[in-house]
């Protein structure tokens, strides 16, 4: 076999073979991404014909840092965010460890429940919460109160982040679970003969062991914190007065909202902000994975 | 298993060549495509079914195909489509704001430019309607006039202790204050508000507004809008108090702040939770269930916006929902212009009425002298429209940043999260006022 030919197998046929996942990709995500950027730069307000018309430099991004409902959105993205990674996984955790070491007589069963909420559509969920929450729903009929949980300027974020977490704590669980399947039971049992009480076997052995799990979950959480859009935009619809926005939401608000601002140029300059915001998670994360080698 | 891919392919295959010759056949149809926002309305779907039949009886060769979109997804479906060159040959625009926001990228035919005399004296009043109004030209054609204003149920509010007022005559919001307490004694709220919606909020506050002007002429809010005239005035101070005390008093509940009038607030009226429901137009003409809305049911009424004091004079939200406009880069534009012409014709006018909408051409038709319907809501509407004295009060102004910051006043002012001397300043730094306060 020639040079060529070495090259030909090594790199034309396998790039060849890659070629129509790259174009899908390239136009599905790659192409979208730069033209949001580009438009990031421009006065668009979703309806010119021509789109890169009014070259505005960096208008937009100004305009958006000096907006109060930014710095609400970026708080309560970062709320979410967090709330997701930290509180959902480390919930998800606790439930899977009391449920693969408790031996319950129904332990399938209870998965089951817990993970269903993540089969429906969030739509659906939300507005189920949404019923829920109301001054004369359910929570305030059984605590005999009549608080307006959504319409709290303060609680609104807390009560969709509380939903969120409510319909995906199972999906965690059950990756969880899947990870504690693989723990080896000898360790444990030697660590019953050396006499460790529960905690240490679960803060020296059994975590230390899910890890790589923790990390994915997280992940997974992050990513999908940082797109949600459908339970804020049910639950709150980004109110009261704007006290509840995320960025994808703020995202929305700029540039579909019916009698909204119009403003798709500043929208797009979200957008950007929000990339920027995954990407150093994302480089935050690659580092924490090499320094633990995970 | 192989002989039965190759005839799931063989039909699939079949299927798609027929499905293509009949497109192709299609295709030597003229096709105009209308959308709106107003799905679920029916009797505005209605209506244009019979336009669009006798409109294609007319012109054997065009079919038309109308697409009513919700009101919260229309953006999604009209930015990208303008964007994209793919627009419907006529379209509905928002009037106000969106409109404004519209008309620069040059993608609607100036009507006015276009229009015949006849036409212009068919919409009357609507020809000179604002929120259509962009450079002085008029960039949409309003179909259906709207009598912004509150429903009510008689009953419940007389075993309140309230009779009800005759139409055109407004109590203050003092006395819905008072209806707070009897109106809990029965379990009920005194109005449903959807807050959510920032017209709900605003539509009233301009009305109130309008009820302290001095005359119809000029529109105050549109100076504020505009920077000329400050904020900082009890003419626009005394509305938001209002706001404030009505919410302070529960005249709502606490999440109507978070509530969309058309689902949530309308659902709990319907189960006739509330007396009221606060902001609402001919929509519920037409989307009010019948064995609510009929000639033995006496129960249904409508109620002006409340009088911020009793020294104001009643102002009434007058405007026009669907307003449709000709897409400049359509190929059949004469069609489109004669199609939206018809809509506004007399012949157009009845055809609305016969489906219970408010025919924004008042000038083709004299809505006062038509005989009572069977919709009890859409004659009160009509009675409203055609002889309420008082203010004139429209409620559509182009200025959308500084819209949503008095929506997020009010609603600000309601929660106390700022006062209201802070909002009338925010408001004035928005709006560019630059004189003294």
């Amino acid at each position: 076999m020639n040079r060529f030919q070495k090259f030909h197998q090594s790199v034309v046929v396998p790039y060849l073979w890659l070629m129509p996942a790259l174009i899908f990709l390239l136009v599905i995500v790659f192409l979208p991404v730069a033209v949001s950027l580009i438009l990031s730069f421009y006065r668009f307000t979703g309806y010119e014909l021509n789109i890169f018309n009014k070259f505005v430099g960096i208008y937009n991004f100004k305009f958006l840092f000096h907006q109060r409902y930014f710095w609400i959105s970026l708080r309560n993205t970062f709320y979410f965010v967090g709330s997701m990674t930290f509180i959902q996984t480390t919930i998800s955790l606790f439930l899977a460890i009391i449920i693969f070491f408790g031996n319950f007589k129904y332990s399938s069963l209870i998965r089951m429940l817990i993970f269903f909420p993540g089969v429906l559509a969030p739509v659906s969920v939300s507005l189920a919460w949404r019923k829920i929450l109301e001054q004369d729903g359910l929570i305030n009929q059984i605590l005999h109160t009549s608080y307006p949980w959504l319409s709290n300027v303060n609680l609104a974020i807390w009560c969709v982040i509380f939903v969120n977490i409510w319909q995906w704590v199972g999906y965690n669980l059950v990756i969880f679970y899947a990870g504690l399947e693989g723990i080896n039971k000898e360790l444990l049992e030697a660590a019953d003969i050396d006499g460790a009480n529960w905690t240490q076997k679960i803060f020296k052995i059994v975590i230390p062991f899910l890890r790589p799990t923790i990390f994915l979950n997280a992940l997974l959480n992050l990513i999908g914190s940082f797109r949600a859009f459908d339970i804020v935009y049910v639950l709150t619809g980004g109110g009261p007065a704007h006290n509840s926005e995320v960025f994808t939401t703020l995202m929305y608000y700029y540039s579909f909202a019916p009698n909204g601002p119009s403003k798709m140029g500043v929208g797009a300059a979200l957008a950007f902000v929000m990339f920027l915001a995954i990407i150093a998670f994302g480089i935050v994360r690659i580092k924490l994975l090499k320094e633990q080698k995970v | 298993m192989k002989k039965v891919l190759i005839w799931v392919l063989s039909v699939s295959l079949l299927m798609s060549f027929f499905l293509f010759s009949y497109e192709a056949g299609a295709k030597e149809q003229i096709v105009l495509r209308i959308t709106d926002w107003q799905a679920g309305v029916d009797n505005i779907l209605n209506s244009y079914k019979e336009f669009i039949r006798i409109f294609e009886e007319k012109h054997p060769g065009v079919k038309i195909k109308y697409t009513q979109y919700s009101y919260t997804t229309y953006g999604e479906f009209l930015k990208p489509a303008i964007a994209a060159g793919t627009a419907p040959d006529m379209f509905a625009v928002y009037p106000g704001a969106e409109l404004a926001k519209l008309v620069p990228s040059g993608a609607l035919v100036p009507l006015s430019d276009i229009m015949d005399d006849q036409w212009k004296n068919w919409l009357g009043k609507a020809y000179y309607f604002n929120g259509a109004r962009v450079n002085g030209k008029l960039w949409v054609a309003p179909q259906d006039a709207q009598t912004e204003c509150i429903w009510i149920y008689k009953d419940m509010l007389e075993a309140c202790g309230m009779k009800v007022p005759p139409v055109g005559q407004p109590v203050t919001v003092d006395d819905l204050i008072k209806l707070v307490e009897p109106a809990k004694q029965h379990g009920w709220d005194v109005i449903l508000a959807g807050f959510k919606d920032y017209y709900s909020s605003c539509d009233a506050y301009y009305n109130m507004v309008h009820q302290l002007q001095k005359s119809d002429t000029p529109d105050m809010i549109m100076k504020a809008f505009n920077g000329e005239v400050s904020w900082q005035q009890d003419i626009f101070r005394l509305p938001m108090e209002a706001f404030k005390k009505m919410h302070k008093a529960h005249v709502w509940r606490e999440d109507a702040i978070n509530m969309d009038y058309q689902v949530q607030a309308w659902g709990k009226w319907l189960n006739r939770e509330g007396i009221d429901i606060w902001c609402n137009c001919d929509w519920f003409a037409g989307s009010c269930p019948y064995e609510y809305n009929n000639p033995d049911n006496p129960d249904i009424g409508t109620f002006m916006y409340p009088l911020v004091n009793k020294n104001a004079t009643p102002a009434y939200n007058w405007g026009f929902g669907t307003d449709l406009g000709i897409y400049s880069r359509g190929k059949h534009q004469d069609l489109c212009k004669e199609f939206i012409r018809f809509t506004n014709s007399p012949e157009g006018a009845k055809i609305f009425i016969k489906n219970y909408v408010n025919p924004a051409a008042s000038g083709a038709v004299d809505i006062s002298t038509i005989p009572k319907t069977d919709n009890p809501i859409f004659n009160e509407c009509i009675k409203l429209f055609s002889s309420v004295k008082g203010r004139r009060s429209e409620y559509f102004y182009t200025q959308a940043d500084q819209q949503d910051a008095l929506f997020a006043g009010i609603i600000d002012v309601m929660l106390g999260q700022r006062t209201i001397d802070e909002v009338l300043a925010h408001l004035d730094e928005v709006c560019g006022y630059k004189g003294k306060k």
